[in-house]
């Protein structure tokens, strides 16, 4: 089965780098959607099914941390697999993801980083 | 690490992985032309701005190399993709500087960083160079 992947970038340079970098990762990956915040991410989430979020920190409107609340709170979209891919770095912010079983891949990353972190947050292998 | 390793270590990085462009040498100071600037603020327990400059010719290179042709225009792909730079660059230099503590960075801003520049490095590239200041640390 395919995975169908939300990537939620507020730069759309970034969005098409994690796209092309899914695609290169052996991984049997459907459809891609974008969305440059986590309030235009959220309304997607909840209009179509998806099997993996990649999801940025820094963004307006709505940042990745907020969307990550929010989905973890409706019940409909708190199984859906979160990777986050952020410049962030500070160990404190990094645990506290990491205690929520969420993924953490650092800009710039190697498509090997990325291909580990998907893995993990969906639970299978290529 | 010493700043001007941690700038010229985050550019090699960043160009690298997202620009697939590898890095030919340093230099001590920026060739003459005009260039695409980006700065990124950054606060915490120390605070300032970290800025690239980017030769206009090569920036747009590079942009219609990641970008399929007309999406987005050449134009909002190069500066797109100048302030996704400085946003990873500014990311990455910090914590080699300051250690991994909680910082927030400002969004890009399309304009060379106000504050006095504290440290400079220049990266050589075969179709141009990158340069990555630190500005004004407190």
């Amino acid at each position: 089965m395919s995975l169908n992947v939300i990537v939620v970038d507020d730069s759309a340079t970034m969005r098409m780098v994690i796209g092309r970098a899914l695609r290169m990762i052996g991984l049997p990956i459907g459809r891609i959607d974008e969305a440059p915040d986590g309030s235009a991410a959220l309304i997607a989430l909840r209009a179509h099914p998806f099997d993996l979020a990649m999801i940025d920190i820094n963004m307006p409107k709505m940042d990745g941390l907020a969307l990550i609340d929010a989905v973890s709170k409706d019940a409909t979209l708190a199984h859906v697999p979160i990777v986050v891919v952020s410049t962030e770095a500070s160990e404190a912010r990094l645990a506290a993801l990491n205690e929520r079983g969420i993924r953490f891949v650092r800009k710039p990353f190697d498509p090997e980083q990325l291909l580990d972190a998907v893995v993990a947050a969906i639970g299978r292998a290529p | 690490m010493g700043e001007i390793d941690a700038l010229r270590t985050a550019v090699v990085l960043a160009m690298e992985r997202l620009c697939f462009a590898s890095a030919e040498g340093f230099a001590d100071e920026r060739p003459s032309g005009s260039t695409i600037d980006a700065s990124v603020a950054f606060t915490g327990p120390s605070s300032g701005a970290v800025g690239i400059s980017i030769p206009n010719e090569m920036l747009i290179a590079l942009a219609a190399d990641l970008v399929p042709p007309g999406e987005p225009p050449p134009d909002i792909a190069s500066t797109d993709l100048v302030a996704e730079l400085a946003n990873i660059i500014c990311g990455n230099v910090v914590p080699r500087i300051f250690g991994r503590q909680v910082y927030a960075l400002s969004p890009p801003d399309l304009h060379a960083a106000s504050q006095p520049v504290q440290a400079r490095a220049v990266v050589m590239f075969g179709n141009g160079w990158v340069e990555a200041t630190l500005h004004g640390v407190s």
